[in-house]
């Protein structure tokens, strides 16, 4: 009983998706909710991506949405074009599209290395230029490659993800992210964030670990990629524009940046609210942007910036936050107050 | 909390049932939900202005009717217009909702391809027929049978040009400059040279070129020069347009022009020289000077401000065949409904509209020819099947 308090989680997580499951086959939340929830899941698992090199590493990827393109159209390529999963019998469908989004996530990863290892070599903000052409020459090269679809876009990608694949790829993310940031290499990664030459001098291998945060990292977004591939059904190379990007570095940030609460938060409220505002017709996305406005001045860490849900506190503690009241270099009352519970 | 869920489950199962109970004889409802996705906002607002405006005509006309006239009923009619932001998953998020939350029988949009193939997805699974006005993408209509859309496609408006260049300008060889690496081309190029040949006519000279980035054609124009034809079709990008047809000039080929929809822009005479296209034609959706479009330019005019684009006419065109299919429809659902689509027989400004089996439009295509650096209307063709 007492174990079952302190790990709370192993009984909630599943609970909430029976409740979620059981109010859908009665129709309470009907398909539209569940397409939210399941759009609200591929955002989690991306912006959570971005938090372990954004947040956690302390480096600035804004071309996120490459790595989420590369992963759409390799899985995509592999459900869809090499083994038309569209006609076999369910089970093996399940089996074909696990294998697809691995594909799609060792696809990203493979890019994030090849991205990775020259830039994150150098000190400083390369890593943000080079994301950010990544993005777009990935794109370029859909736009002119036939097997893929080209300028007109991939259709005709089998339905295989569902409300219960999503759920179970955000859980294990969430547990893949808190350990990571739990274990040697996270707190490396921590160090890196907080001080890059000390860590050097401490004995890290900066370089290497900044590496194998963004490889996991370009892996994760990997798997979101093809989460989308298979709920949208069509896939499009502007979709994954500089525009997408920005939106999961919103999500990040409005979340709270460096933590795993917040970066599902971020995105689980980020995308639900354009829809919730749908009844202010062209207003919407004014209140919107208003709102973003709001959370950042009066919440500069973001929403959960410096927190953590209680089974997410991590057993080596210690997690001092990164936010905008860091770009601007000015630490606000309610910072300085988190930080120390947090140390506590 | 158990006794709580299976309590839930239990009053929930009985409220499905209870409705489904309810018989579905034919019955003409007092109000219809219609939906409208657009880009509202977002890098086409302009588009979804279009549209907005497209809407608010047609509404206006209900009104003045007083509803839509069925079977002598007058039924009120609900536009909701939604938003998606030119982003795929939110044109699925925008279809989910109108048909979910909304119980629409028809979604009017998005204007582009790839947000109406990823929300026409959700409204075959639900069975709800859905127009695009402009997504002329091929691949929009093979998402399922429910999906139609209201502009010509490209393999049409070659048919159109030589049906004209055949019947009309009574020409019997043309040749064709074209770019093979872009598929909107050569499709053109080949629907244009089956079309002129069954027709009887002969392509004495049918040349490609290889991407945007050509920008000496002499090699091409000299074969069409020696084969000496009576026009040339040029269907190519608006990049390459100026370029082609200065050096077709520029070789002393004195053959008639034709061109395609790329072709219509406001300042192409200008951009290509006013001499070089004086004279020529080129083919293309909507017209506001068409005599058929009369009465939607002027009703558009006073209501928005503004002259109606091609996004708006066939905005205006895809609610028009929405609600006239409501007023023949046998059963007033989405089956009913998209049955009475595919039999669409209806004049609207860009001419009389029909379907053909795969929900492409059958209509007439709008030739326009160059005249004092205006181009101005001359007719409309119909190709024959």
């Amino acid at each position: 009983m007492n174990w079952l308090r302190k790990n709370s989680e192993v009984i909630i997580l599943p609970l909430i998706y029976v409740v979620i499951f059981l109010l859908q086959k009665n129709k309470i939340l009907n398909n539209y909710i569940i397409q939210i929830i399941m759009l609200a899941g591929v955002n989690i698992i991306m912006t959570l991506s971005l938090n372990l090199v954004n947040g956690m590493t302390g480096q600035n990827s804004i071309g996120h949405a490459g790595f989420m393109a590369v992963g759409a159209y390799v899985s995509a390529l592999f459900s869809k074009i090499i083994f038309s999963a569209a006609t076999m019998p369910p089970a093996l469908q399940t089996v074909f599209f696990l294998l697809a989004t691995i594909a799609g996530g060792i696809g990203a990863a493979i890019f994030g290395f090849l991205i990775g290892m020259p830039t994150l070599r150098l000190k400083g903000d390369y890593l943000a230029i080079v994301t950010l052409g990544f993005g777009e020459v990935i794109r370029s090269i859909i736009r002119i490659t036939p097997t893929v679809g080209a300028a007109r876009g991939l259709t005709g990608i089998p339905k295989l993800a569902s409300l219960f694949w999503i759920f179970v790829f955000v859980t294990i993310t969430i547990y893949v992210c808190r350990n990571y940031m739990d274990s040697a290499y996270g707190r490396g990664c921590l160090a890196i964030r907080d001080n890059e030459v000390a860590a050097d001098t401490m004995g890290i291998n900066t370089s290497k670990y900044k590496v194998q945060a963004f490889v996991t990292s370009a892996f994760i977004a990997g798997i979101a990629g093809s989460m989308y591939a298979h709920t949208l059904r069509y896939l499009h190379p502007d979709v994954f524009s500089y525009t997408k990007s920005t939106d999961f570095l919103v999500y990040l940030y409005a979340g709270g940046v460096g933590s795993i609460s917040g970066s599902i938060l971020g995105a689980f409220v980020l995308t639900a609210l354009p829809e919730i505002l749908r009844f202010m017709n062209e207003w919407r996305l004014v209140i919107y942007g208003g709102l973003l406005v709001v959370i950042i001045l009066f919440r500069p860490v973001g929403m959960f910036g410096g927190k953590e849900f209680a089974f997410l506190k991590l057993k080596t503690g210690g997690i001092r936050h990164i936010g905008f009241s860091n770009l601007f270099q000015r630490k606000s009352k309610k910072t300085a107050v988190a930080n120390e519970e947090i140390s506590q | 909390m158990k006794k709580f869920v299976l309590l839930m489950v239990v009053l929930s199962l009985s409220l499905v049932m209870g409705i489904s109970a309810v018989s579905a004889e034919k019955t003409i409802p007092d109000e219809i939900n219609l939906g409208m996705i657009s880009t509202i906002s977002g890098s086409q607002a302009i588009d979804g202005q279009n549209m907005t405006d497209a809407i608010k005509l047609v509404q206006k006309e209900l009104e003045e009717n007083g509803g839509l006239d069925v079977d002598g009923k007058k039924v009120k009619i609900n536009w909701i217009i939604e938003d998606c932001e030119a982003k795929p998953e939110i044109a699925v998020n925008a279809a989910q909702k109108l048909i979910e939350q909304d119980g629409v029988l028809a979604i009017v949009g998005p204007n582009n391809s790839g947000d109406t193939i990823a929300s026409a997805e959700i409204s075959q699974a639900a069975k709800i027929p859905q127009i695009t006005n402009t997504g002329t993408n091929e691949a929009v209509t093979k998402v399922g049978d429910y999906v139609f859309r209201a502009c010509i496609i490209d393999p049409f408006q070659g048919k159109v040009v030589a049906q004209f260049a055949y019947e009309n300008l009574g020409l019997r060889k043309t040749a064709v400059i074209y770019d093979n690496a872009d598929t909107y081309s050569a499709g053109l190029d080949k629907a244009f040279v089956d079309a002129f040949v069954a027709l009887g006519g002969e392509v004495v000279a049918n040349e490609a070129f290889s991407g945007a980035d050509v920008k000496d054609f002499s090699a091409q124009l000299i074969n069409i020069k020696n084969a000496n034809p009576e026009a040339v079709f040029v269907p190519a990008h608006i990049d390459n347009i100026p370029l082609i047809l200065q050096q077709i000039r520029g070789m002393g080929i004195e053959a008639t022009l034709l061109g395609c929809d790329s072709w219509d822009y406001a300042a192409m005479p200008e951009l290509v020289g006013l001499d070089v296209i004086e004279g020529a034609y080129y083919v293309t959706g909507f017209s506001p000077d068409a005599e058929t479009a009369a009465d939607f330019v002027k009703a558009f005019t006073d209501l928005a401000g503004y002259r109606p684009s091609f996004c708006s006419a066939m905005a205006y065109e895809a609610a028009h065949i929405v609600l006239n299919a409501i007023q023949n429809a046998e059963t007033i659902d989405g089956t009913g409904i998209r049955d009475a689509m595919m039999k669409t027989e209806l004049d609207l400004p860009s001419g009389h509209v029909t379907f053909d089996e795969f929900r492409n439009p059958i209509k007439s295509g709008i030739i326009l020819q160059v005249r004092n650096g205006v181009a101005q209307y001359v007719g409309s063709v119909s190709p024959s099947k």
